[in-house]
């Protein structure tokens, strides 16, 4: 692919009334750019956005991408970059124009003739120049020469507070002395201008010029001050190397500064002159040298507007025409490759005002691979006409590079259009990257220069990172963003605190719990704080007294960053509504569902801005209210409510790349529960739920991963529209039984109201949300088998019956348990006795969390010391399905079929099967293993699994946490691969096996139903932790009418049968393969597995063929 | 009962999710059938020769049907069908089609699956030609009806009018194939006439039998507006009749053709093109109907 812009400086215009009240643009006969348009997206773009002023600089900055908010520091230091000044970080640079003033006495009085001179020639320019530099030149000034009258001027330790530099240009015609800055600093540099009408007006290349009939340049004009710019490399940002060709110093500049090829053209000048040839050929040659963007801009349409010459403009822009635009469209038919042009103007410079105007301008992006529905004439009113709008100038870099169509990828079927373009946008934008981007920019906060930092207590260290974040992340405020509030430090995606001491991170963080947003919507933060104040009173002086100042403190904290955002959002008009909700919440209650959803995510986004990864928990369940309210009061629209709640899951997909995970970008356990009852047995489905699901279904938000609670007597509704997003595919939704789920809470001891409200840890281990500490501790049950019961295969065991074998395996496993159930004394002060009343030891520093932890401030704990209401510690077997299979294929082989003998078989499994591959091929074909509906088979499971969770029960009240069960390996099966040896039922040594409790890959031939029937025979209330399932369907599996029908019967069956949690998604192992191959096609493809998502592309290719070799399973 | 094959979720064979039983031998002979291995009455190999690993494991066999000479071949003539041979096959090179269940062991399996069926899915009886074996299909479908379970029979419509008033009111849905509206290319391609058929269709209509039909579209041969034109007059006609489902034509049933060691009748010229399924498609939605 190609790109090429063409920018036709100043070529916007307002009707004038010599061209009949038309523009130049729609007089032109221009019929390339004509024909591109029609068959191009044509629209209109804000170059210079509000509050900047309407400069060259300013408006191709915009084009070329870069924000001028961000980047912009003046004009002349581009300029400056251009003719080779390197400025050091304390010089200021100025424009210094070579000007014609009138010849009265006083400096004031004289007016502005000619701002350009009369278009000097470089050559007598560079006389002048260096006439000046040698007498008014010093340590402090110095002056460079440049292009025509266009020069420079640096001021070593110079300040850039010179109050207005008026631009010459501004001014033609009119009497300088207005226009003189007043500002102190400013008038050393007035003394210089006024100095060098004394040196020019009389130099020997003026009295020629006038000679000759032209004006004389005989003063300098300094304004456009600026520092150095901080330009991001261009290829590095786009991904495409670029090159400038301009005969402008102000682009060239811009080129340097970007790293960008910025070739000479000879006789290019910035007038109708210019040699147009000379760039077409330049533009050739950067592409055929390997440029991927090439940006040819083109000054004259932008000189005529000044001069107000109206014809010269008209056939300005005809030239450009018939000699770039045609050439370089033929150029690149020629090349055979796909191309994209953009041709625009950066400003307009309208021949009535003779000055750059900040209007928004007309854009036009042609596709060489698709031919769209434009407009027939390339003008400002077409353009307007489309109301396809460009808001944000620098995404129309975006907008070429990554083309026109904003696509949200479906496995399955198309996504439908509810949102509107801007949001759309937005989701867009961020599914694409970007913002996961900016936030890699600035990895952390450096605690080097605190002083004193090593002789702070872990807590005050803490403390003193978590002050330094909030003053110093950088604030992000998203174009359009209808909620505040970014977590913009990217090592937070590396599960640490993001701070780092001599290039160290000093602190974990903390993940897999979800926070107590309920007590922050309806009391707010104050009363937390209030909470925290109180608890001080009662532990002063005791040991605890230093964690409850630490959770002040935080809450202090998050006010400072609260306070940013307000004062960065207050002078912003669009931003009114953010900044008068953020005024209030999170500290105070929530008022209404804007409010409630701005409490929610500042909250959230606070709280992984320091790192941690807290799940949402019930969204519907804690927004529903507010939003029933709002819509009966008539106070909000149910699409103004969708656009909002649709900004809450676009801010919080942003893909931020980690370290070097093969399991993809962006894994915060950002969980959502949606549906199911609430603590009095009520159905939670509310407007919320829908709205949720409408967004994930328009958008493909596959993170945050959504878990919906269903139950025998759910909605049919909600039934409907969940199949209906299913079936789109990206795994976005998942299914938990919450008739099985409840009851397991309430087996276990929970009280029913308790239970009720669970929700989950991140991925889909339940939980009570707000006061639950919880972590897993996963093992390889297959790796017990064979390392521990059949020692390796060494053949120094024997095993004359299965019931032997397995009640020795039995035996191994319970003895995992109990290490497990050892580890967990490490955490206490443990005195030989059991108790009651379990002595923490002390744990890492994790204040932002405990506070939205219930039971912390109350009892002076931290989250990870025992402050939540419930700790657990769930051991989680993984391998089950592996080893059930392994199991099963002895008993079948060795015991029950004779096929070989046990010693026979410990020898070729040792060996990897070799030579023995019919025997192989005999014991992977001839059984049916887990995941067939064999009850011979999935008994085993059912036993093993109620002897594991028995051995958990045991744990219970040997420390400080509850040890319930649980059954997973999210992506373990890889790593775990790399230990295991050959298996019995035909796998070989290393090879990728069951997901979960899912049956292994290969294995399932009885299609889902099967599968399901398989995994609900085990006792899954005792999976008091949860007992994931993936299942995947072709796509040809639920199309059609039927498809829906299909989607609801298997979570149906599944809720019927006592499934726990299900993960349905859709999935097309050919499309996958391609995915592979050409990335670029599917950038926003998401893909699930239990617990565990990201981008397809983003994975390494170990973790893709898993998913590959996952999503064939039925038919 | 003889049973081909049993295959549980399923959701192309009628409403929902469904478990097919399909069931040994059919009075129709076509060209392109789909699936040859249910043909015949009697149990037979399927020999799929590219599985094969040479182990002679199969040797097994007391008719002496597999031979190792340059390449395994299994000589069908001599096979009597008993399956010992698949048995022992490490790598399901050999299949076995037809195998003897009783009414109570299909029923069992059907049954497994009744979590999700819910109120639309269920049982369908397929073929072969179900209703070749009517007092079995009786006696099943009996079964699952006291069950609660969605019954569907799909049939080539071939067969002795007599059982129909005992059949009817035990299905929920017939699929009915129509092979062809034109009385001599169908004795052509299926070596019967659509006669019978036709009888068995209405006087199946007229007790209130649920329907849809089921078109093979077959490029070359029942691709012309005729044909659907024909196919809309039917339907018309009938009362009960939900609607249409045409079946483009594939080619699969040919690698099966093969290791049943007959000749491949298919062909791929016979596979119609998207536009011609969308013609037939679109000539019956134009007028009104219904289709699948």
């Amino acid at each position: 692919m190609k790109y090429l812009v063409i920018l036709c400086d100043g070529m916007a215009d307002t009707p004038v009334p010599e061209l009949g009240n038309k523009t130049p643009m729609e007089v032109a006969h221009k019929p390339v750019m004509d024909s591109l348009a029609a068959k191009g997206e044509v629209g209109m773009c804000r170059t210079v956005a509000e509050g900047l002023k309407p400069g060259s600089d300013v408006a191709n900055l915009s084009v070329l991408g870069y924000d001028p908010k961000v980047c912009y520091t003046g004009r002349s230091p581009l300029e400056a970059a251009s003719i080779g000044v390197e400025l050091k970080d304390t010089d200021v640079a100025l424009r210094c124009n070579l000007v014609t003033l009138s010849d009265e006495d006083n400096y004031a009085d004289r007016t502005m003739v000619d701002y350009c001179a009369d278009d000097i020639s470089t050559e007598e320019a560079e006389i002048l120049i260096n006439a000046v530099e040698e007498a008014l030149g010093n340590d402090v000034f110095r002056f460079y020469s440049g292009v025509s009258y266009r020069h420079c001027l640096t001021v070593a330790n110079g300040t850039t507070d010179l109050g207005d530099m008026t631009p010459p240009h501004d001014i033609s015609g009119r009497v300088v002395g207005e226009y003189l800055s007043t500002a102190p600093a400013a008038q050393p540099l007035l003394a210089l201008m006024e100095k060098s009408y004394y040196i020019l007006k009389d130099h020997e290349v003026n009295k020629k010029r006038i000679a000759a009939g032209r004006r004389p340049a005989n003063s300098i004009w300094l304004w456009g001050e600026g520092r150095r710019p901080q330009l991001q490399n261009f290829e590095k940002k786009n991904g495409v190397k670029g090159g400038i060709i301009s005969a402008v110093d102000l682009l060239k500049g811009i080129g340097i500064c970007a790293e960008m090829a910025t070739p000479e053209v000879e006789g290019a000048t910035a007038y109708i002159d210019t040699n147009l040839e000379g760039k077409v050929d330049a533009a050739r040659e950067l592409f055929d040298t390997g440029c991927d963007l090439v940006y040819i801009h083109i000054e004259a349409p932008d000189e005529c507007g000044h001069r107000g010459e109206i014809e010269n403009k008209v056939r300005s822009i005809e030239m450009i025409d018939e000699r770039v635009a045609a050439p370089m469209v033929e150029y690149l038919r020629g090349t055979g490759d796909d191309f994209r042009i953009l041709v625009m103007p950066d400003h307009p410079t309208p021949i009535a005002t003779k000055t750059h105007s900040s209007a928004p301008v007309p854009y036009m992006i042609y596709d060489s691979r698709k031919d769209i529905a434009g407009v027939p004439n390339f003008s400002e009113a077409n353009a307007e006409a489309t109301g396809i709008f460009i808001s944000h100038g620098p995404s129309v870099m975006e907008r070429l590079n990554r083309g026109v169509n904003m696509e949200f990828f479906a496995v399955n079927g198309k996504r439908p259009v509810r949102l509107s373009e801007q949001t759309r946008r937005f989701a867009f934008e961020s599914l694409n990257h970007k913002y996961g981007k900016l936030t890699e920019q600035t990895p952390c906060v450096l605690m080097d220069d605190y002083a004193g930092f090593t002789a702070l207590t872990p807590l005050e260290q803490y403390d003193a990172i978590i002050e330094r974040i909030a003053s110093t992340a950088p604030i992000r405020i998203c174009e359009n963003e209808k909620i505040s509030g970014a977590a913009t430090l990217g090592n937070a995606i590396n599960h640490t605190v993001p701070a780092t001491f001599k290039g160290d991170s000093i602190f974990r963080s903390i993940s897999h719990l979800t926070i107590d947003f309920e007590t922050v919507l309806k009391k707010g933060i104050y009363a937390i704080r209030e909470d925290a104040k109180k608890a001080l009173e009662k532990y002063m002086g005791t040991g605890k007294e230093p964690f409850v100042r630490s959770c002040i403190n935080c809450i202090n904290y998050m006010e400072i960053w609260h306070d940013r955002y307000l004062q960065e959002l207050k002078p912003l008009a669009i931003y009114r509504t953010n900044y008068e909700n953020l005024k209030k919440v999170p500290f105070l209650p929530a008022q209404n569902f804007y409010e409630a959803v701005q409490s929610l995510w500042f909250t959230f986004a606070f709280v992984r801005l320091c790192g941690n990864w807290p799940g949402i928990g019930r969204i519907d369940w804690l927004l529903g209210d507010y939003l029933e309210r709002d819509l009966a009061a008539g106070a909000i629209t149910l699409n103004e409510a969708r656009e909002i709640l649709a900004h809450f899951f676009i801010k919080g997909c942003e893909w931020v790349r980690g370290g070097d995970y093969g399991s993809g970008d962006a894994q915060h356990y950002q969980n959502i529960v949606l549906a199911g009852l609430d603590e009095n047995g009520k159905e939670v489905t509310n407007t919320v739920t829908y709205l949720v699901l409408d967004i994930l279904e328009e958008l493909g938000i596959s993170d945050f991963p959504t878990t919906i609670r269903i139950n025998k007597n759910s909605p049919a509704e909600l039934l409907q529209r969940v199949a209906e997003v299913i079936r789109l595919g990206g795994g976005v939704i998942a299914v938990y039984n919450e008739d099985l789920i409840i009851e397991s809470l309430t087996d276990y001891g929970y009280r029913l109201e308790e239970a009720r409200r669970f929700a989950n840890d991140g991925c889909w281990e339940v939980q009570i949300p707000g006061k639950t500490y919880f972590i897993y501790q996963p093992f390889d049950a297959l790796r017990i088998l064979q390392h521990n019961t059949l020692k390796n295969y060494d053949g120094s065991v024997h095993f004359s019956n299965f019931d032997e074998l397995y009640k020795a395996f039995i035996e191994d496993l319970k003895r995992k348990v109990q290490e497990c159930g050892e580890d967990n004394l490490n955490n206490f002060i443990y005195t030989g006795v059991p108790t009651k009343d379990w002595k923490w030891k002390p744990s890492l520093p994790c204040t932002v969390v405990s506070v939205f932890e219930q039971g912390c401030i109350e009892k002076g704990l931290s989250y990870l010391e025992g402050g939540p209401v419930y700790n657990t510690v769930s051991p989680h077997i993984g391998g089950l399905p592996d080893t059930v299979n392994s199991l099963y294929a002895i008993k079948k082989l060795v015991f029950d079929d004779k096929k070989v003998t046990f010693e026979e078989l410990m020898v070729v499994l040792r060996n990897d099967w070799k030579e023995y591959e019919h025997l192989r091929q005999y014991a992977l074909t001839k059984y049916a293993y887990f995941g067939n509906d064999n009850d011979e088979v999935d008994s085993i499971a059912a036993d093993i699994f109620s002897a594991f969770a028995d051995a958990c029960d045991v744990l219970n009240g040997h420390s400080g946490y509850m040890c319930p069960a649980g059954i997973s390996t999210f992506g373990r099966q890889i790593e775990w691969a790399e230990n295991r040896l050959a298996i019995p039922c035909g796998k070989n040594a290393h090879d990728i096996l069951s997901a979960n409790f899912s049956p292994a890959p290969g294995t399932e031939r009885e299609g889902a139903t099967a599968i399901i029937r398989s995994y609900c025979k085990t006792d899954l209330k005792r999976a008091v932790s949860g007992a994931a399932l993936d299942v995947k369907l072709l796509p040809s599996a639920v199309n059609g009418e039927n498809g829906l029908e299909v989607i609801k019967s298997l979570i149906k069956g599944f809720i019927s049968l006592g499934g726990h949690f299900m993960q349905l998604d859709i999935a097309d192992t050919a499309m996958l393969k391609d995915a592979q191959k050409k990335p670029q096609n599917y950038t926003t493809l998401s893909v699930r597995v239990s617990g565990w998502n990201a981008r397809f592309v983003t994975l390494n290719k170990e973790w893709q063929d898993m998913i590959i070799a996952q999503s064939g399973s039925d038919i | 009962m003889k049973v081909a094959n049993i295959q549980r979720f399923c959701m192309h064979d009628g409403p929902g999710i469904r478990t097919t039983v399909f069931l040994k031998g059919c009075p129709l002979n076509c060209v392109w059938c789909h699936n040859p291995e249910t043909q015949k009455a009697q149990s037979e190999v399927l020999f799929y020769k590219n599985r094969c690993i040479m182990c002679g494991a199969c040797s097994v066999c007391e008719n002496n049907a597999h031979l190792f000479e340059e390449s395994h071949i299994l000589k069908h003539q001599l096979c009597k069908g008993c399956g010992k041979c698949v048995g022992e096959c490490p790598v399901a090179a050999l299949e076995i089609c037809g195998t003897e269940k009783t009414v109570k062991e299909l029923f069992d399996i059907i049954k497994k699956d009744c979590a999700f069926y819910g109120n639309v899915g269920g049982v369908t009886i397929s073929g072969g030609e179900p209703l070749l074996q009517p007092e079995a299909v009786e006696e099943l479908l009996d079964m699952c009806k006291k069950e609660g379970i969605n019954t569907a029979i799909e049939t080539c419509g071939y067969f002795s009018q007599d059982i129909l008033n005992r059949i009817v009111p035990l299905t929920d849905l017939f699929l009915w194939d129509i092979k062809d509206t034109d009385p001599y290319r169908h004795e052509k391609y299926t070596s019967v006439t659509n006669e019978i058929i036709l009888k068995n269709l209405f006087a199946a209509d007229k007790l209130g039998a649920k329907m849809r039909l089921r078109c093979i579209l077959v490029n070359g041969v029942n691709t012309d507006r005729e044909h659907y034109k024909n196919i809309l007059n039917i339907v018309k006609e009938l009362k009960c009749c939900e609607g249409v489902e045409y079946i483009p034509y594939h080619s699969f049933g040919g690698s099966k053709s093969l290791a049943l060691g007959e000749q491949n009748s298919g062909s791929n010229d016979w596979i119609p093109t998207a536009e011609q399924i969308s013609v037939a498609k679109s000539y019956l939605l134009e007028n009104g109907i219904k289709v699948f």
